[in-house]
């Protein structure tokens, strides 16, 4: 059978498309395969070369036609026009398509040039002469064609190719603005969705290229990119992950993270383009019939080169090493510092405990979970990373970083000592760290937190001489200044911050310093230059935070100056927006009507206090109320005062955080007192206050109904209350009793600060170590209240028990640095020098009775028990005769305490006998025996012991006994 | 209204499927009369055996026949048969043909009536016989109807074999154990769910489930830890109940006082296209 033109030209007009053409041929040439061209008819030819076009190969293709040319040229069914119609522009197609773009053009023109009339297979000959130019690199010349082509095809699909080939030659002639916008505009055309989305794709490749980032993120963000109908989605994926880490170093964090959402993991892309590409093989295949009668095959043509383009990039996507867990880190550092650590800790997490990724990955993922940890202040688990990270990589880069970390985050939890022991170990360590600066400064930092002021001054000492340019050099100068003025030395610490105000120009710490020597010089009561400091502090930072401390401070100030209205008009300009300062001023104001002693005005403050409605959380209320009620006490409008009082018991006497009760109580105990004695007939007469025989009774009354009514806060405070009463009637063991009710019948949770201290320290005395359950409860509860000195005191001592000496010390600093007036500074100083001999310290021991001794308000039976501890160190430094010394003037001066008279005695015996001077020690002893009012002693029986056993061992002269010296 | 879930490429979608009208009851009563053709039982050895369903379970079934002679009685066990030929193939036939027609609600008493005719011996069906089932678990799971849905997609998970299917079924017991309060299986099932679920997964559910669990118990702070692990990871690819997931995440944060996080998620869940879903405990906490 031979095969006629008329065949090809009717295969060709019902399969214009290549591989269609391709198919017809073999089908009707089953049996001409060969490998040799020579000896070939020129069907067996065409039958090869319709196989090498159908598996793509081109070249193979390109070399039939060529020698169809070659030997069949001169023939006339090869030369007639229909075989030319057909032949050429595949001819020019697989020239093309084999790399010889410049044969392609003969070819191509050649067929325009014999067949000048458009047909059917015109569009797809001229589209192809554009490529075969553009692959010449006639780039002026493709542009034309391109552009005859959309205007001779206007308005049909194919138009969308066309425009896509201008775009791309643009980009080529490096014309990348006109570029760009041909894409854009043809994106918002009424093309395919699938053109449109690579039109924007490729805009967005191109910006990237040209490091447009705005221009890119205007595509990025305003697209809709379907990853159902997108093709390439591994172009858009690495495009997004390129800029969202351009964006992310550029400090653009939310840009960074909305480029990073657009980028997927490499298993999930490899998956979702495979996907992706069997649909569009799907579609092509579903297509291929209608695009061969539609008799343009351009759109063939799309696909195949579309299909190979995907292919190779999952090839290449493959075979790339795994770009996820990098990708991961940024993306949660973009979180980060986007302020979004909670997202970023459960990325981080999440890449940690991966077991695909690697070593170091995992590592840089846990410490940056600590990091975020941190940034969400959830210390207790920054810290449990923290060690988790240095446990389990303990050779990481990031380790001293780590532990950093740790020390950071012990200081946000208070626990100073532990922040300093890590930063003093990394100090040792790490001498050439990067951050070695930075740990000095912080170590200095925690010392000052934990009130080691010299410490802290050491540290920003050795920073500001290490590193004088340092970073923090004003801020270590400034802390330093801080510590002076939290040491009291208020003039050193006014020089440093003259010194930093003149060394130091536009710093952010600028209007800190200002505030700060305010502070010192208000201190330092220098009241006018204070006054004038804070005046240029509220004049020029009035937006600073610390604007309305600086205005309470001149409230301050001018009070400190005398000047009480010019005081109450600042402190009450103060709103409640400044939240504790407005409460702060309210009750300064208060002060200040007590000071000018006007009660109308007191009261009025007070009640306009309690009526506001503006307050979201008010609080002091039963202060206010005491305050008031105090008004009128002063004004002897008892009734009032008894009636303010009274309801104030009822309403706020049973709630544990209230703190005034004890006030008031001492308030009505006056009140009481006053009324005997001026024996007012008014309405109160019948009030059960008025009615019980005497104050006490009405106690008892109101402790009895307390407790019955299950009132057990408000039961304890009278308790407590009335012990303390009885205590100063010498009525100890009642007292006792009242506090022991309390230990039996009230819950921890009821007690307030002062029933949670003295019943801790009644059953620390006892022995019962529970007692720091107590003690633990009212740190936790009160932690401001002034009474937590008791739960210091006790700590103190439960510590000195269990000889744990530096924790007894501890406590007792914690209590004379934060609470320098509390009446249990004296017992604590007292402990100190005990705990200090214990520790083989006496010598320091010896200072501290000294101070004690050199006050005037301790006179009395503390003098005696610093003598106690006076001689107990001597003794401790093995001085037996000083320490005697000090026991004789207890025993000659302090005669109204008789335990401690007994003692000395006891102990100046004890001494003497072991001095050998046995005669001393008897006479003593004797001496003590002797003095009538020590008879009831329970050591007696003890020392006429001792007084018996030393007398036996005496000569039986009464002489020798009393230590006469007998003549020869 | 509850989410839709997205069946599987296998299943058709069926939308609407309860408000499209419902087939003309003559035409289920004549389709009913096919129930009373025999069934056909080939066994093993080749033989083939016709019979009415005297009893049926998932492992036997028993075929009653009247010959001349009197009533022959089969038990035929699943492992002795090659295939069983059902009537009521012309119920199945028109019950696709109306899916695919898109008039789903129309199904729905046919595929009723078949499941009430297959139910007892659903283990003795072929895995395609099975598969017509999941659409009436749909359907009721988007009317609302969790009783009925859960009692059918219990009947049917252990007997469906596709992955895709399989988790279509697995949701919906999950989904419906939820909406009928069954807190601690729904609990123990979403704990399963995210044991094998991937960051980027295709759906949050188990996530969104849990969080939910903990919002109810006014367990704030895991909620939101909870509800955060799928928002974090989703991007690109759609995540069923990603909205559901923002807005518990947003409500833990408003109910925890984080402001500016609650803000955060709003803002982007805005950005991102979703909607406030329509829950009884979120209400409160949509924006207004």
């Amino acid at each position: 059978m031979r095969i006629s033109s008329e065949m090809i030209a009717a295969s060709i007009g019902r399969w214009a498309g290549l591989m269609a053409f391709a198919v017809c041929l073999s089908n009707l040439l089953l049996t001409a395969e060969s490998t040799g061209l020579e000896d070939k008819t020129l069907h067996s030819l065409l039958s090869i070369s319709s196989q090498a076009l159908a598996r793509g190969d081109y070249a193979y293709a390109s070399e039939i036609y060529d020698a169809l040319e070659r030997d069949f040229g001169e023939d006339a069914e090869y030369s007639g026009d229909n075989f030319q119609r057909v032949i050429l522009p595949i001819r020019g197609y697989t020239q093309l398509m084999s790399g010889r773009p410049e044969d392609a053009i003969d070819t191509l023109n050649g067929f325009l040039k014999k067949f000048p009339h458009p047909d059917r297979t015109w569009g797809f000959t001229f589209f192809t002469l554009g490529r075969a130019h553009e692959n010449a690199n006639k780039l002026q010349g493709a542009m034309a064609i391109y552009r005859q082509f959309e205007q001779m095809y206007s308005g049909k699909t194919e138009v969308a190719f066309a425009i896509l080939r201008r775009a791309e030659i643009l980009f080529r002639l490096e014309n990348q603005v006109e570029s760009i916008q041909l894409l854009n505009t043809f994106y918002t055309s009424d093309a395919a969705y699938t053109l449109r989305i690579q039109a924007r794709l490729r805009a967005l490749q191109h910006c990237l290229t040209i490091e447009d980032i705005e221009a890119a993120k205007l595509i990025l963000f305003n697209t809709e990119w379907s990853i159902s109908a997108m093709p390439e989605l591994a172009v858009l994926s690495f495009s997004a992950l390129y800029m969202g880490d351009l964006l992310l170093a550029a400090n653009d964090h939310k840009s960074a993270l909305r480029c990073y959402r657009l980028t997927l993991p490499k298993t999930i892309l490899v998956v979702a383009q495979e996907k992706r590409l069997r649909e569009i093989r799907e579609i092509y295949q579903e297509r291929a019939p209608l695009i061969a009668q539609s008799s343009d095959h351009i759109w063939a043509d799309y696909y195949r080169q579309l299909i190979s383009r995907i292919e190779s990039q999952l090839e290449h996507l493959k075979k790339a090493e795994d770009y996820t867990p990098g990708f991961y880190l940024r993306y949660g550092q973009a979180l980060l510092l986007a302020d979004r650590p909670r997202e970023a800790w459960v990325v981080f997490e999440s890449v940690a405990s991966e077991e695909d990724f690697n070593k170091e990955t995992r590592a840089t993922a846990l410490y940056r979970s600590i990091v975020a940890a941190g940034a969400l202040e959830y210390w207790d688990n920054a810290l449990k990373l923290a060690h988790h990270f240095t446990d389990t990589y303990p050779h990481s880069l990031l380790v001293p970083q780590a532990f950093y970390l740790i020390a950071e985050a012990y200081r946000n939890l208070n626990d100073y000592k532990q922040a300093i022991k890590i930063l003093t170990a990394l100090i040792k360590k790490y001498p050439k760290h990067s951050l070695y600066s930075r740990w000095q400064f912080n170590r200095g930092f925690c010392h000052l937190l934990d009130e080691r002021f010299p410490n802290a001054r050491e540290d920003f000492n050795h920073y500001l001489n290490e590193h004088p340019s340092g970073a923090l050099t004003i801020n270590a100068r400034f802390w330093h200044a801080q510590c002076q003025f939290f040491e009291k030395k208020y003039p050193l610490a006014l020089k440093e911050f003259d010194d930093l105000v003149t060394a130091v120009n536009r710093h952010p710490l600028n209007p800190e310093i200002s505030y700060r020597r305010a502070s010192t010089l208000y201190a330092m009561r220098n009241y006018a230059q204070a006054l004038t400091e804070i005046d240029k502090f509220l004049n020029k930072y009035v937006r600073h935070q610390r604007y309305d401390e600086a205005q309470v401070l001149k409230g301050d100030i001018l009070m400190g100056k005398g000047d009480l209205l010019a005081s109450k008009k600042v402190f009450t300009e103060l709103t409640p927006d400044s939240g504790n300062l407005f409460l702060y001023a309210v009750f300064q104001v208060g002060k200040i009507y007590r000071a000018l002693e006007d009660y109308n005005g007191m009261v009025e403050h007070f009640e306009n206090y309690l009526d506001r409605n503006d307050l979201f959380n008010k609080q002091r209320i039963s202060e206010a109320l005491y305050w008031i009620g105090w008004a009128y006490t002063q004004q002897n409008n008892i009734e009032k005062s008894f009636h303010i009082f009274s309801d104030e018991l009822e309403d706020y006497g049973n709630i544990p955080e209230t703190n005034e009760v004890m006030l008031i109580l001492k308030a009505l105990d006056d009140l009481y007192q006053q009324y005997r004695e001026r024996g007012y007939v008014n309405q109160l007469k019948d009030h059960p206050f008025i009615t019980a025989i005497n104050f006490e009774t009405w106690l008892l009354t109101e402790s009895e109904s307390a407790f019955d009514t299950g009132k057990l806060t408000y039961f304890s405070r009278i308790n407590l209350y009335l012990a303390d009463r009885l205590e100063k009637q010498n009525r100890r063991e009642e007292a006792h009793n009242l506090l022991m009710e309390i230990i039996n019948n009230v819950p921890l949770e009821c007690l307030d600060a002062e029933g949670l201290g003295k019943t801790g320290l009644l059953m620390e005395q006892q022995g019962d170590l529970s007692a720091a359950e107590r003690f633990e409860m009212l740190l936790e509860n009160f932690p401001t209240h002034p009474q937590r000195a008791l739960a210091y005191y006790g700590f103190a001592r439960l510590a000195l028990e269990s000889n744990e000496f530096s924790r007894a010390l501890s406590f007792i600093d914690k209590l004379t640095d934060e609470l320098p007036g509390h009446p249990l500074n004296t017992e604590s100083t007292l402990i100190r020098g005990e705990t200090l001999i214990k520790m083989g310290r006496a010598d320091e021991a010896i200072t501290c009775y000294e101070d004690l001794l050199r006050l005037k308000n301790t006179r009395g039976r503390y003098h005696a028990r610093a003598l106690q501890g006076l001689a107990l160190s001597q003794l401790a430094l093995g001085d037996q005769s000083k320490a005697v010394a000090y026991y004789q003037r207890i025993y000659t001066l302090y005669r109204a305490y008789p335990e401690l008279v007994t003692d000395a005695y006891m102990q100046s015996a004890k001494i003497f006998e072991a001095m050998g001077d046995l005669h001393t020690a008897f006479n003593t002893l004797d001496e003590m025996l002797n003095r009538a009012e020590l008879n009831a002693l329970e050591v007696l029986p003890h020392a006429q012991f001792e007084h018996d056993r030393l007398a036996a061992l005496l000569p039986s002269d009464k002489n020798l006994r009393e230590g006469n010296e007998i003549l020869p | 209204m509850i989410p839709v879930l997205i069946l599987a490429p296998m299943l058709l979608i069926l939308q609407g499927i309860l408000t499209a009208g419902t087939t003309a009851t003559n035409e289920v009563d004549s389709l009913s009369r096919s129930f009373e053709h025999p069934v056909k039982v080939i066994n093993k050895s080749g033989h083939t055996i016709y019979g009415l369903i005297e009893s049926a379970s998932d492992t036997q079934i028993v075929l009653k026949n009247d010959v001349d002679a009197g009533e022959v009685t089969y038990t035929l066990f699943k492992d002795d048969i090659a295939e069983i030929s059902l009537p009521g193939r012309d119920i199945e036939v028109r019950a696709y043909e109306l899916i695919n027609d898109d008039r789903q609600g129309e199904a729905v008493p046919l595929l009723t009536l078949l499941y009430h005719n297959r139910s007892a011996f659903l283990g003795l069906l072929s895995n395609k016989d099975v598969l017509i089932f999941t659409h009436l678990v749909n359907a009721y799971l988007q009317s609302n109807e969790y009783t009925k849905c859960l009692a059918i997609a219990q009947r049917l998970d252990p007997l469906v074999k596709d992955p895709q299917v399989k988790k279509f079924i697995k949701d919906a017991l999950i989904l419906c154990h939820f909406h009928l309060g069954n807190y601690a299986e729904t609990e123990l099932l979403a704990l399963s769910w995210v044991d094998h679920a991937q960051p980027f997964y295709s759906s949050a559910l188990g996530w969104w489930l849990l969080a939910m669990i903990e919002f109810s118990k006014d367990q704030y702070e895991s909620a939101l830890w909870t509800s955060m692990k799928p928002i974090v990871f989703s991007g690109q690819i759609p995540m069923e109940f990603l909205s559901e997931s923002y807005a518990v995440a947003i409500a833990a944060c408003i109910e925890l006082n984080y402001e500016k996080e609650a803000a955060t998620l709003l803002e982007e869940m805005h950005n991102r296209g979703l909607n406030w879903p329509d829950h009884e405990l979120l209400e409160p906490y949509a924006p207004r």
